[in-house]
């Protein structure tokens, strides 16, 4: 079994952990949820497997490199990291019902990578420029930010249902955290994914100045991270500062999540850039 | 309240500058106008912005300064709003944080006791001059810092962890504003230039990037080869050029330098970006002679008559195309054999028995030529790039502290009682105050096993 096999295999498995997240939150039936947490467990350790076996495979050919060098391993990892943190999440809270929110957007990105005729899943071996470990620290903190963001993501999208039935009328929603915990896991994740960001955005300007002498150039992929990082310094100097709490900023969360989009895939499609991943 | 709003000019201009209001719409803005950059290409070709754009467009979009924009005075001009911004706010606020962080020895505060809501307390059988030692010793370990007093009823303490940590946020404006400075020294100081050099030459100068003007560098520096290795599948493997830095007539350095691995020498860094072969000066043919059947190696240097080797005319070797029609490299040769006249041959690399064709006395191919690769550096010197990177590590330091540290403080206050002491605890945290309490409860559970 080659891991790109492996992998698809654990697209099938985390589309059904976000249909049983997803099932139990409906029906309230506490066995689906523990069926659930089993399955993402499973999936997660499928994963791992697959993204070490990748690894192993690459040194075979002859081509050896940790995989994060392109769009395909990058998504790999992005829906690893979306996994691991929402197991911590589940663990810490106790409370499934995130679970049908973030665990999609996990499979979302791994059936893009696996499926998607657009992403070549295999393994190429690095041209000089892609040689650094500065670029696996890149990747690495990259993603791990931009999960945070997405679990945010996931999360404000709850508050916003949630805040929508104030008289907690809904009996769907009762099962959702409070809206102050929802509030606070909105900030307490995008704080993470901001310090990673900064992080990502800094480890991606050494490895530039280490392949090109230049540590910021403005290309478009560099400048839609700085958009993004923009935004998420709106939302925390709002809330810090300002005092802005709740619904506001689930919408900043919103916004500054479609901007990590954009520099994701946007600028590669849309925008054409001088960077890497561009194909 | 009056005085504030009536404030002198300055005073105005100052609060102006304060406010985390300015900041945000600052960011808004860059944030917003940073798109145009990444829409309009930056610093291109100025005949394809008219082409894509048209000539008002472009007239307008110049003006703007849209075509090299994150240059462009406006947008400078937001970053230099940022930096005032960013100085006057910590101007303002760090006096009074620094009041609150410097404090020596602070004591329990019994009016900060008494307005924290969340209160745990429980009695234990041993007297209030029992425990004080016992229960200093304990919390010390916890939160680092502790101190007590005996009072009429028993005594209070107050512990405490993680003052400095209020400084987190100034630590994370100083670091943009570092991140400034370093930019802006670069820029003023710093020049970016490139540099090719063929294997065994010896360089002392550059040229500059934008307006090719030379410059001296303070030592020389020498190709002594280069290399580039490939994948079977014909992508790129490597590119390596070993290079040597004389200073003074006397070799001082010699590295390779592969790309992600530049060359840093007294301030200058060459990085490996590109590479080519120099058109030859030479070739070796190889003549073929119909007649006698024999073959013959000629050395023949460019633009000079070379002799046939019956002495029955010359030929002059004119032209190298280095991939002629895609069909790879070729030479241009003139041929004036006596009494015929003069012919233009193409001779072939690659396709030797190409020259058959002519059914001229001698069949003409290349043998061999030498190959000069010269290897292409970009070169920089950017003297502001460590006060960046020193930056750029106080900014994931500072955040770090921002918003995973926090200020922790503990109250006790211990009271004689019939059956002993009653002890009450009380906890805040400037920030993630849920966790803390967690902690205050922890520390609650171990002090009753104490005793
Ligand atoms: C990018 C440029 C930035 C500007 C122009 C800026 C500006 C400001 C200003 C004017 C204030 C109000 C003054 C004060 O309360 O001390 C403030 C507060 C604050 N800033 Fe920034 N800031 C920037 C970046 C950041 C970043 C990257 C962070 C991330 C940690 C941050 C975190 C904070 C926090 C937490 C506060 C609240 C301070 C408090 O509660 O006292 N700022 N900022």
């Amino acid at each position: 079994m080659n891991s790109s096999f492996l992998l698809s295999i654990i697209t099938f498995i985390y589309g059904a952990s976000s249909f049983l997240y997803i099932t139990t939150w409906i029906f309230k039936k506490p066995i689906i949820g523990k069926l659930a947490t089993i399955v993402t467990y499973l999936g997660f350790l499928g994963h791992t497997v697959g993204i070490i076996l990748r690894w192993v495979e690459s040194y075979q050919m002859g081509a050896g490199h940790a995989p994060l060098s392109n769009m395909y391993e990058s998504l790999v990892f992005f829906s690893w990291s979306i996994i691991l943190l929402y197991l911590l999440i589940e663990y810490k809270y106790k409370n499934k019902s995130i679970g049908g929110f973030a665990a999609p957007l996990a499979f979302f990105a791994l059936a893009y990578a696996s499926l998607s005729p657009h992403i070549e899943d295999r393994i190429a071996p690095l041209i000089p420029a892609l040689k650094s470990n500065w670029l696996i620290a890149h990747v690495v903190t990259c993603f791990i930010g931009y999960a945070a963001f997405a679990v945010s993501f996931g999360v404000a999208i709850m508050y916003i249902m949630k805040a929508g039935d104030a008289q907690g009328k809904s009996r769907l929603l009762s099962q959702f955290p409070s809206v102050k915990i929802l509030d606070r896991l909105i900030y307490q994740t995008i704080t993470l994914g901001f310090l990673f960001l900064t992080m990502g955005i800094i480890t991606g300007a050494v490895w530039a100045n280490s392949a090109w002498g230049s540590y910021w150039s403005w290309d478009p992929k560099e400048t839609w991270s700085l958009i993004t990082w923009f935004v998420y310094a709106i939302l925390i100097h709002s809330r810090m500062v300002r005092g802005w709490r709740g619904k506001r900023i689930a919408f900043l969360s919103i916004i500054g999540f479609i901007a990590v989009m954009f520099t994701y895939f946007g600028v590669n499609y849309i925008l054409s850039g001088l960077h890497s991943y561009a194909q | 309240m009056k005085k504030e709003k009536e404030g002198s000019f300055t005073e105005r201009i100052w609060s102006f500058f304060a406010s985390v209001k300015l900041s945000v719409v600052l960011l808004i803005v860059l944030a917003a106008t940073s798109i145009i950059g990444t829409v309009i290409p930056q610093n291109a070709d100025p005949a394809g912005y008219f082409q894509s754009y048209g000539e008002v467009f472009c007239k307008i979009f110049k003006f703007l300064g849209l075509f090299d924009m994150y240059h462009s005075w406006w947008f400078l001009f937001i970053l230099m709003m940022l930096t005032i911004n960013l100085l006057v706010c910590s101007f303002k606020r760090l006096p009074t944080v620094w009041k609150i962080v410097s404090v020596k020895n602070p004591k329990f505060n019994k009016k900060r006791f008494n307005n924290i809501k969340r209160k745990d307390s429980f009695i234990i059988p041993s007297s209030p001059e029992k425990l004080k030692s016992v229960y200093e010793s304990y919390i010390i370990k916890k939160l680092r810092y502790c101190h007590s007093e005996e009072t009429d009823a028993g005594f209070v303490l107050y512990a405490e962890r993680g003052r400095w940590t209020r400084m987190g946020v100034y630590i994370v404006h100083l670091s943009i504003i570092i991140l400034f400075i370093g930019a802006i020294v670069g820029s003023l100081f710093g020049y970016n230039g490139w540099v090719n050099i063929p294997e065994g030459v010896t360089v002392d100068h550059i040229r500059l990037r934008g307006n090719s003007t030379l410059r001296q560098l303070d030592f020389a520096l020498r190709c002594n080869d280069f290399q580039a290795t490939f994948y079977d599948s014909g992508m790129p493997k490597e590119y390596k050029s070993s290079l040597t830095i004389i200073e003074n007539g006397q070799e001082v350095l010699t590295r390779s330098v592969i790309v992600n691995d530049p060359l840093r020498y007294k301030g200058v860094s060459f990085y490996q970006s590109n590479y080519g072969i120099l058109p030859p000066h030479r070739v070796t043919l190889k003549l073929m002679d119909y007649k006698t059947g024999k073959s013959e190696s000629i050395e023949a240097p460019f633009h000079k008559k070379v002799n046939l080797p019956d002495n029955q005319g010359y030929f002059k070797v004119v032209r190298f195309v280095s991939d002629f029609m895609n069909a790879g490299p070729s030479f241009q040769i003139q041929l004036l054999d006596n009494g015929k006249s003069p012919v233009l041959l193409r001779l072939f690399k690659n396709y030797p028995s190409l020259d058959r064709m002519r059914k001229g006395r001698y069949l003409f191919s290349v043998e061999s030529y030498p190959e000069v690769y010269y290897t292409g550096l970009q070169v920089t010197c950017d003297p502001g790039v460590w006060v960046v990177y020193s930056g750029c590590i106080l900014l994931i330091i500072g955040i770090t502290i921002t918003f995973f540290m926090s200020h922790n403080r503990l109250f006790m206050e211990v009271v004689r009682d019939e059956e002993g002491s009653r002890v009450t605890i009380a906890g805040t945290a400037n920030k993630n105050r849920l966790a803390f309490e967690e902690k205050v409860k922890k520390i609650t559970e171990g002090l009753q096993l104490l005793s």
